[in-house]
């Protein structure tokens, strides 16, 4: 290998590497050094070493607790119904016909709006005076129902606007497993005598596994740190049963300015990320 | 003959539910931009404004007194500038910074090839919160708090390995013969990449970017914590503080709303198979 062929390849990585370190890996360092120490909240200088401290204080805290389970709640409420109605929405994207062609043409469209504008859409949805879900009820005389502010229903009702974004998106990651089953082994099923379910059982659902599977490790990663959902319907309420990991990480570092705490509140959270990251990329490198 | 007419019927029932599913919420925020402040308190009679105006689009951006409600129009006109500049400019600065990266990882022989693109593969599915709050202390550090180029460098890193790995993937599709041939015709290793590769994965590189300019357009957690004013403020960001005031003029977030729809919206409509190809391939974070 001559001089050229070590120096271009290294030169044409190097800005890369260079942006990766210092805006995702030097601030990641920096939390964690921090995270030890109480900081000076004006310019985040450390100022005393006090070991596992803010960790502890962490989970000790039952607003982290609670957050905790909040979020957990929302990931399996999310990851299942978006991954359920992505999934139905792929079976119907993969027919043939006119009605097809034209959801085919419009289903990407919940994706590309900003999440905060689909938040804002959802409370317009929701709103207690003149949302169409209360408008409707109101023209079968049945009581308005409070989506947002019923403690009960509350979650059920952020996730199902999370869902709306995000459906679309599973639909796409399953939909190209689902095209690529040959025609002739559906038929051949047919022929054997199977019927449409046990067509879905046994034929479609161990070929489109592995869409499945990278559909809930990413929803489930996306869920895990939603944030303009919470921010724009809930506000972490009623009673802080919304009050989601990453609202809650906001709150304490820029509404409570404890800094060091939510330094060591997001290390937490980007080292849960990261696994999932890694799990994702397992999958993905066993799929291909 | 009837259970095919019953299942014609659940497909058909299936396909409305779909489309009411996707279509509703959008509609139902149209409608209400359209509607005159005053009115929007009496919509679930009619479901429809009694005199449906554009005026919520006009007071965003031209200072006027409408229904005893300022609005300054300022903010909406800088954010709208703001939001275009710092989504354009990654869409093209990550091409410039990913191309020759991804163009190394996939046709020179580097060690530990297998490696880095794993490196790029893990990163590239974090989400932008998890890194938001440390990033901050690093923003503040460096005086990039509230400019517009922290924000561009924020959203240019973060896209990175996703454009890096994205892109590479398309420069293995390049057939080698084609660039053999061009070296047995004189290029170098730049005349081919400039005269022959690129203009192959052409398609790949404008979707990668649209899909940068996608993503750096509606991100939301970023923005809020990195800017204030109307310096560096961000469309996204005015629509979700316009929606969590006390006294909220859903006519006008409604019709703010649909004004930070249209860009990624009409890009994602015009560029649709070139992007769900994109999004297949390098499964997307937001």
């Amino acid at each position: 290998m001559n001089k050229t062929n070590i120096i271009l390849p290294f030169l044409f990585l190097l800005p890369t590497f260079f942006l990766i370190l210092l805006f995702m890996f030097y601030p990641l360092f920096y939390s964690l050094v921090i995270s030890f120490y109480d900081i000076n909240p004006s310019n985040f200088q450390p100022t005393k070493f006090i070991g596992l401290k803010n960790y502890i204080e962490v989970i000790s805290s039952t607003s982290f607790i609670e957050s905790i389970k909040s979020t957990f709640i929302f990931v399996f409420l999310t990851v299942s119904l978006s991954v359920l109605i992505g999934l139905g929405l792929s079976l119907l994207l993969n027919l043939k016909g006119i009605l097809a062609k034209i959801l085919r043409g419009v289903f990407i469209t919940p994706w590309a709006i900003p999440p905060i504008v689909a938040a804002v859409m959802w409370k317009l949805m929701y709103h207690t005076q003149f949302g169409l879900l209360n408008a409707f009820l109101n023209r079968f005389g049945i009581q308005k129902i409070s989506f947002l502010g019923d403690p009960n229903i509350a979650m059920l009702s952020i996730s199902i606007a999370d869902c709306w974004i995000y459906a679309s998106f599973c639909a796409l990651m399953i939909l190209p497993y689902l095209q690529s089953i040959p025609l002739e082994i559906e038929e051949s099923a047919s022929l054997d005598g199977a019927n449409s379910l046990q067509k879905f059982r046994y034929i479609m659902l161990p070929l489109i596994k592995p869409g499945l599977l990278i559909a809930i490790i990413i929803k489930s990663l996306f869920s895990f740190t939603e944030f303009a959902i919470v921010y724009a319907l809930t506000g972490g309420g009623p009673a802080g049963t919304t009050n989601l990991i990453s609202y809650y990480i906001y709150t304490v570092s820029f509404k409570a300015l404890k800094f060091n705490y939510a330094a060591s509140l997001s290390y937490i959270l980007a080292l849960i990320s990261l696994l999932f990251c890694i799990f994702y990329v397992y999958l993905f490198r066993r799929v291909k | 003959m009837l259970k095919n007419f019953v299942i014609k019927i659940v497909v058909y029932v299936c396909f409305l539910i779909a489309f009411i599913w996707l279509l509703l919420p959008i509609f139902w925020l149209a409608i209400i931009s359209l509607t005159p402040r005053p009115e929007v308190y009496s919509l679930y009679k009619n479901f429809f404004p009694k005199n449906p105006t554009f005026i919520n689009y006009i007071r965003m951006f031209i200072p006027m007194q409408a229904w005893l409600a300022p609005i300054s129009s300022e903010l909406y006109i800088s954010a709208l500038r703001n939001s275009i500049i710092a989504s354009f400019t990654p869409a093209i600065l990550t091409l410039l910074i990913a191309s020759p990266a991804a163009y190394a990882i996939q046709k020179f022989n580097i060690p530990g090839k297998d490696r880095i693109t794993l490196f790029l593969l893990t990163l590239r599915a974090l989400p932008f919160a998890t890194i938001a709050v440390p990033l901050y202390f690093i923003i503040m550090m460096f005086g990039l708090y509230d400019t517009l180029i922290g924000l561009i460098l924020i959203y240019t890193t973060l896209l990175l390995p996703f454009a890096v790995f994205s892109l590479s993937e398309a420069f293995g599709t390049v057939p080698k013969d084609l660039e053999d041939a061009a070296r047995i015709d004189g290029c170098g290793h730049l005349g081919v990449l400039f005269r022959v590769v690129i203009p192959v994965i052409a398609p790949n590189m404008l979707a990668t970017s649209i899909l940068v300019y996608i993503l750096s357009w509606n991100s939301f957690f970023i923005p809020i914590i990195m800017t204030q004013s109307t310096k560096a403020i961000q469309f996204t960001v005015v629509i979700g503080q316009a929606i969590t005031e006390t006294d909220v003029d859903y006519p006008l977030v409604a019709a703010g709303g649909i004004v930070c729809c249209i860009i990624p919206v009409v890009l994602a409509l015009i560029f649709q198979k070139y992007l769900v190809k994109g999004l297949v391939s390098g499964a997307i974070k937001r």
